[in-house]
């Protein structure tokens, strides 16, 4: 309590002195108190199990308790709901006692405004069949308005705290009243309906599917959670052939990702797109290791073989159905914006989003990754690179977004292998075809292993035709 | 129709397909109850045609929202709830429902064809044995229900008793219906009964009870709200089927990408074209006649397929991949490099371990069988043995030398029940691909 700001103090006790106000009036007020326990008993219940893992990070939060309150209005009246949102304050997951308090208050006087409203536009207790459709109006006035207040007084809580501004605000308490208040009023009042007919079965029938639902919702984040870290694993592991390469995947992926994030893209996108970053190059786990660790110059063939990569890239994830866009990123991240990449040959914005994507997230990373031929680049050497390339073979705006985002966050490059780790393995490649700064190696093999000290100066190597 | 690995087996086709026998039977009972109801439909005329249009309606909807579940199930959560709460319903809108049992067969029926319509113009046809299942269990329900109502027993009991009642005939309508879909599940994969039962009401658990849970409601909140309760319900089933829905799919993605990862090692010339998913396809098929329980054949399936990932760590690749003519030592080192990948994931260790265990003999000369080694690693271990020397070759004869070396290696090498199993599958397809 001591750490929040002043304001937020200001606005958590106005809000639990008016509802503890409000609770004793309640309590002189009722007169029936065993359906006011057995709802209170069964909304804590309800409160206090335990929610699925990432369940709310899974983007559908369902909330168990909402339709609860609404029915306990509408069957108590204000005051009896009033004590059922009291007893909130006994929930025993909520750790933070300020926290608990607080919601409780805010409960109340959400319940308060609810119930209130309810009554005013003529909404029963009785709840015959000769009430509908009649009592359906205020049912769902009565919710939305308990929505409101719900979130704009826990709105204006996290907005002070966290230092938001009022249109996030504002734009978050609409979000969460409308469409949610409809929704949970709908299941209130049916609650409420099988309250008044089979009493306190009503909330065991009502809250199962709730929870199945919900329950559903953790196993689908457990499973994804599980997901991503064997897809990454599983390629990473097999990165382990080249000491140079290692975690290299996961770096394209997470440079992908921040220059989704700067140009907008949205969540579901942006996870195809982690995922086309990750699986990028699965083509080249499958070219001999002889090859890819070859020290000294490669046949045309076996260049040949590596510029197979991202076909066979493709034909390996392509029947993963959900990849859909990623698979077109895996496929085309060769690509050049003046048409002189591979394996199509696109120019522009022929070249699908994510491709052009992934190619300047992996071009980003083997710059500033430590080869057998060279030594690391700098972030600034590799942005420099960048934007020299920037309109030839990269498309300009997702440069910008790289250089922008790295500018933002930063870039954490990879670290060069250890002598250990490079005594392990007999060769040394001494050609990276992500690195858009050497050529070919073998139209034009301009330098070997040895010649480092000769190599063209940046910028001129880096036109690659 | 679903292919399931025993289908996959024999990729090339086959007329009758396992299983269908058990489906054609509960597709001609479902199809008799269906008529002989629309036939006294028509003869005694529609009661209260406005509720049963507005269930037919929820119905329909339900079956055109349709929802695969993992392990190849095929649901239909949105009309079940409706079709379960028309049969039990007691009142609607204050009077007494009085439409019969028939009524409410004829009407599921006919709402489910229309809702299946759309799906069926663009030639996605619902299993046979699904259709006829969701009638069944209705069925039940409406005659076991409507006669006590509309004559008088039920109506006796308070409303929390009746609920309760309600409850009863929707749950067991829907373990009917989880019985007739293992039963030919059974049929097809020739899984013990037993088994599949198993699986498919832990399979069904969840959603189920959600299923009946909401019928229930349905029915007694239409009691006092009519028409106003199916829309709120309709709402909330769509949001139960839509976390399963993305549940499911993520299980799908997981089950593709381990298959498409398995072909890595092939891409690269490592192991044979199509070894890994053949492999695992038989696996599968062995696993599943041994009784293994679905969660079990995930694990398998998995390591089936990743068996050679550790190929792609090693240093210097063996040609040809762990077949049975490598040295020992080289399948050990195969198998523990694939093993130490698979457990670097931190959510496959049952799958590590079989993948560690696929190199051990059944037993050593002079000692008892190795209790530790896990079934699905004995079973991998056959049928790579079998894969390798067969190739995926049509001959007959190459099948059956396969087949009479590992008879060969049973004293030791091979489980004796695998081998046994992978013959009878073996023999059971011979004149088919594998």
């Amino acid at each position: 309590m001591r750490e929040l700001p002043r304001a937020a103090r200001l606005v958590i006790v106005t809000v639990v002195a008016a509802a503890l106000g409000l609770s004793i009036f309640a309590m002189g007020h009722v007169d029936q108190w065993l359906p006011i326990l057995v709802f209170a008993v069964l909304y804590v219940l309800a409160d206090s199990l335990p929610v699925g893992p990432g369940t709310r990070t899974a983007g559908l939060t369902i909330t168990v308790t909402t339709p609860v309150a609404i029915a306990a209005y509408i069957v108590l009246g204000v005051w009896g709901g009033v004590l059922v949102a009291l007893a909130s304050v006994c929930d025993v997951t909520r750790i933070a006692p300020v926290k608990r308090v607080f919601n409780a208050g805010q409960l109340v006087l959400a319940v308060t405004a609810g119930g209130a409203i309810y009554l005013a536009l003529g909404g029963t207790s009785t709840l015959e069949p000769g009430d509908f459709p009649q009592v359906l109006l205020p049912a769902l006035v009565s919710g939305v308005v308990y929505a409101f207040i719900n979130s704009l007084l826990v709105g204006v809580v996290i907005a002070i705290v966290e230092n938001a501004s009022s249109i996030r605000l504002l734009r978050d308490i609409l979000l969460r009243t409308l469409l949610p208040g409809v929704a949970y009023s709908a299941l209130g009042i049916v609650l409420a309906v099988l309250w008044t007919q089979v009493g306190p079965l009503a909330l065991a029938f009502g809250l199962l599917p709730l929870f199945v639902a919900r329950w559903a919702m953790g196993q689908f984040a457990a499973e994804q959670q599980a997901y991503n870290a064997t897809i990454r694993t599983l390629v990473q592991a097999v990165e382990t052939k080249d000491a140079y390469t290692r975690g290299h995947s996961e770096r394209v992926a997470r440079a992908a990702v921040l220059i989704g994030q700067a140009v907008t893209m949205s969540e579901d996108r942006l996870q195809a797109l982690e995922y086309a970053g990750t699986l990028h190059d699965v083509g080249k786990l499958g070219v001999p290791t002889t090859v890819l660790r070859k020290s000294g110059k490669l046949t045309k063939d076996e260049f040949e073989a590596i510029k197979l990569h991202p076909t066979r890239g493709h034909d390996i994830v392509r029947d993963i159905r959900f990849l859909d866009e990623a698979l077109a990123g895996i496929y085309h991240h060769h690509e050049r914006l003046d048409g002189l990449g591979y394996p199509s040959g696109l120019k522009g914005e022929d070249i699908p989003e994510f491709a052009r994507v992934i190619a300047v997230a992996d071009a980003f990373d083997s710059m500033t990754s430590t080869r057998s031929y060279r030594s690391a680049r700098s972030v600034e050497e590799a942005i420099e690179e960048l934007l020299i390339c920037r309109g030839t073979q990269f498309d300009p705006q997702m440069v910008d977004a790289l250089v922008l985002a790295v500018s933002h966050v930063g870039w954490e490059p990879a670290k060069p292998p250890t002598a250990e780790e490079l005594s392990a393995q007999p060769g040394a490649p001494v050609f990276d075809d992500d690195d858009p700064m050497i050529p070919e190696p073998v139209e034009e093999p301009r330098f070997v292993v040895g010649e480092q000290a000769q190599r063209p100066t940046i910028g001129e190597d880096a036109v690659t035709s | 129709m679903t292919l399931t690995a025993a289908d996959a087996v024999r990729p090339g086709g086959r007329v009758s397909e396992p299983g269908l026998a058990a489906s054609v039977l509960l597709a001609v009972a479902a199809l008799l109850i269906t008529v002989i109801s629309l036939c006294a439909t028509a003869i005694y005329g529609v009661k209260q045609p406005l509720i049963a249009l507005a269930f037919g309606l929820f119905i329909g909807v339900g079956a055109f929202l349709r929802l695969r579940l993992p392990g190849e199930r095929e649901v239909w959560p949105v009309a079940t709830a409706g079709a379960l709460a028309y049969s039990v319903l007691p009142w609607f809108g204050g009077i007494s429902a009085n439409h019969a049992a028939y009524q409410a067969v004829s009407v599921t029926a006919l709402a489910m064809i229309a809702g299946m319509l759309p799906h069926m113009v663009a030639s996605r046809l619902p299993a046979l044995d699904l259709v006829a299942r969701q009638v069944l269990a209705v069925a039940f329900a409406a005659f076991v229900f409507r006669p006590s109502w509309q004559f008088g027993e039920a109506r006796g009991y308070p409303a929390w008793e009746l609920s309760l009642i309600m409850l009863g005939v929707c749950v067991l309508a829907l373990l009917l219906d989880a019985a007739m879909a293992s039963l030919v599940r059974s049929a097809r994969t020739r899984a013990p009964f037993i088994r599949t039962l198993g699986d498919e009401l832990t399979a069904g658990l969840g959603l189920n009870s959600a299923v009946a849970a909401t019928a229930v409601m349905i029915s007694m909140t239409s009691s006092a709200m009519s028409f106003w309760a199916l829309p709120v319900f309709a709402l909330q089933m769509v949001l139960v089927q839509v976390a399963f829905k993305r549940y499911a799919m993520i299980r799908a993605t997981y089950r593709q990408t381990i298959r498409a990862l398995s072909r890595v090692t092939e891409v690269g010339g490592y192991t044979e074209t199509g070894h890994a998913r053949r492999v695992c396809d038989i696996s599968l098929a062995v696993g599943r006649e041994m009784g293994m329980a679905e969660n079990d054949l995930l694990n398998l399936e998995y390591a089936a397929l990743m068996h050679d990932i550790g190929q792609l760590s090693l240093d210097d690749p063996i040609p040809g991949g762990a077949t049975v003519v490598a040295a020992p030592y080289q399948q050990r080192q195969i198998a523990d490099k694939g093993a130490d990948v698979i457990v670097e994931t931190g959510v496959l260790d049952e799958v590590a371990r079989i993948v560690r265990h696929i190199p051990d003999p059944y037993r050593r000369p002079q000692e008892v069988a190795d209790k530790s080694i896990p079934l699905a690693s004995r079973i991998i271990r056959a049928v790579n043995a079998f894969d390798d020397l067969v190739g995926g070759s049509l001959e007959g004869s190459r099948r059956f030398e396969a087949l009479e070396r590992l008879r060969l290696g049973m004293v030791y090498d091979f489980d004796p029940k695998v081998v046994e199993t992978l013959s009878r599958i073996v023999e059971r397809n011979t004149s088919f691909a594998m």
